[in-house]
């Protein structure tokens, strides 16, 4: 064992010099043996929907306090939670998650106002954001900050109310956690209705604020964890490699192993720095 | 140019575009497709980097060429699988 790990691992007469891992017939293993592994991750999920999982702590209260913020300091007013509206986009997390879709129009047509006009709000404006897949609230409101449509409508002056709603659940047979926000503004008694809308929900939602991480694994992490688990066994290996080659000044006709460092080194921090929610 | 002055010009350039991508990744946060591509950039600048790097040596062959081009290829998929 020792002895193979060493051939993997460090230069030596053996391996011409140069850490067999290295090799670019084991670089082209290693990426067939990473397909394979994320294949399998993709193939469990899908012959076996719900044994992967993946739960947030996600907090209402958070995403409004954010949301406000963002407000203010675009010289909007604070929108208020509308327990009509939270109903509104509780109904469309339900909705999502029984018919399996991940738009803002479900696969049968309804649209996002119908169920603000189903809760019982009347709207002159709404707008409707969403997203998933995000660990926490700060995340989610960011994301939508960096959405130029998404932005428009967190900001946008007219809304007055908005309703929000997170809740756990399988799409595709994957458990994620699924944020709704909806911004609308009733009608004047000068004004013309018109759609829009948004809706958050009331105590059902409050009941939800918070989802703790369930014991399931998440294959969002664990996709992380696997990549990162690459780049970790590669840069191991380069800088033993670089210790040998300084130490026993090795003259080889290769590429140029600081440079491999450099590179493997943004390519473990793009895996930490990269987010893995989606907005709508 | 001093050869050695070279080197470390080559080497600072490679890690500021490496350093600025990545800041462009935090940047772009939640938008999957943009990330996408400057992996794609990232990966295509570290080979594109290499070759000239041992052009410039008069060390290039196409074991080099291909080495870089699997380096890039391997962190690519990293990165980009879990968009």
């Amino acid at each position: 064992m020792l002895k193979v790990l060493h051939h993997l691992f460090l230069p030596h007469q053996h391996n011409n010099h140069k850490a067999k891992i290295l090799w670019t017939r084991s670089l082209l293993i290693l990426v067939g043996l990473f397909v394979m592994g994320r294949s399998i991750v993709d193939i469990t999920i899908g012959l076996r929907p719900g044994i992967l999982g993946y739960a947030s702590q996600i907090d209402v209260g958070k995403i409004v306090e954010y949301t406000n913020q963002n407000r203010i300091k675009s010289g909007a007013e604070k929108v208020t939670l509308n327990a009509q509206l939270n109903a509104a986009a509780a109904a469309k997390v339900d909705d999502m998650f029984k018919e399996n879709y991940w738009a803002h129009v479900s696969p049968k047509g309804t649209e996002p106002w119908t169920f603000i006009s189903n809760a019982g709000y009347k709207y002159q404006h709404a707008g409707e954001n969403l997203a998933r897949d995000f660990s926490n609230s700060k995340d989610v409101v960011n994301a939508w900050m960096n959405s130029p449509s998404h932005k428009k409508n967190l900001l946008d002056k007219r809304y007055k109310d908005m309703g929000l709603a997170v809740k756990d659940g399988y799409l595709n047979g994957v458990e994620t956690t699924i944020v709704v926000q909806i911004f609308a503004v009733a009608p004047t008694k000068s004004s013309v209705g018109k759609i829009a809308a948004d809706s958050i929900s009331t105590n059902e939602v409050l009941a939800q604020e918070e989802f703790k991480p369930t014991a399931e694994i998440s294959p969002l992490s664990l996709s992380k964890v696997w990549s990162a688990s690459f780049a970790v066994l590669i840069l191991f290996a380069l800088v033993m490699d670089w210790i040998f080659v300084l130490r026993y000044n090795l003259i080889r006709i290769s590429g140029k192993t600081w440079a491999h460092l450099t590179f493997m080194w943004f390519v473990l921090l793009a895996i930490f720095v990269i987010r893995q929610g989606i907005i709508l | 140019m001093n050869k050695s002055i070279r080197k470390i010009l080559e080497y600072i350039i490679l890690c500021f575009v490496l350093a600025a991508l990545l800041f462009l990744l935090l940047f772009y946060n939640g938008s999957k497709e943009t990330q996408k591509i400057i992996i794609v950039i990232a990966s295509a600048w570290y080979v594109l980097w290499g070759y000239y790097h041992h052009t410039k040596e008069k060390t290039v062959d196409l074991a080099i060429v291909i080495e870089y081009l699997l380096y890039g290829v391997l962190g690519g998929l990293l990165v980009v699988s879990l968009l």
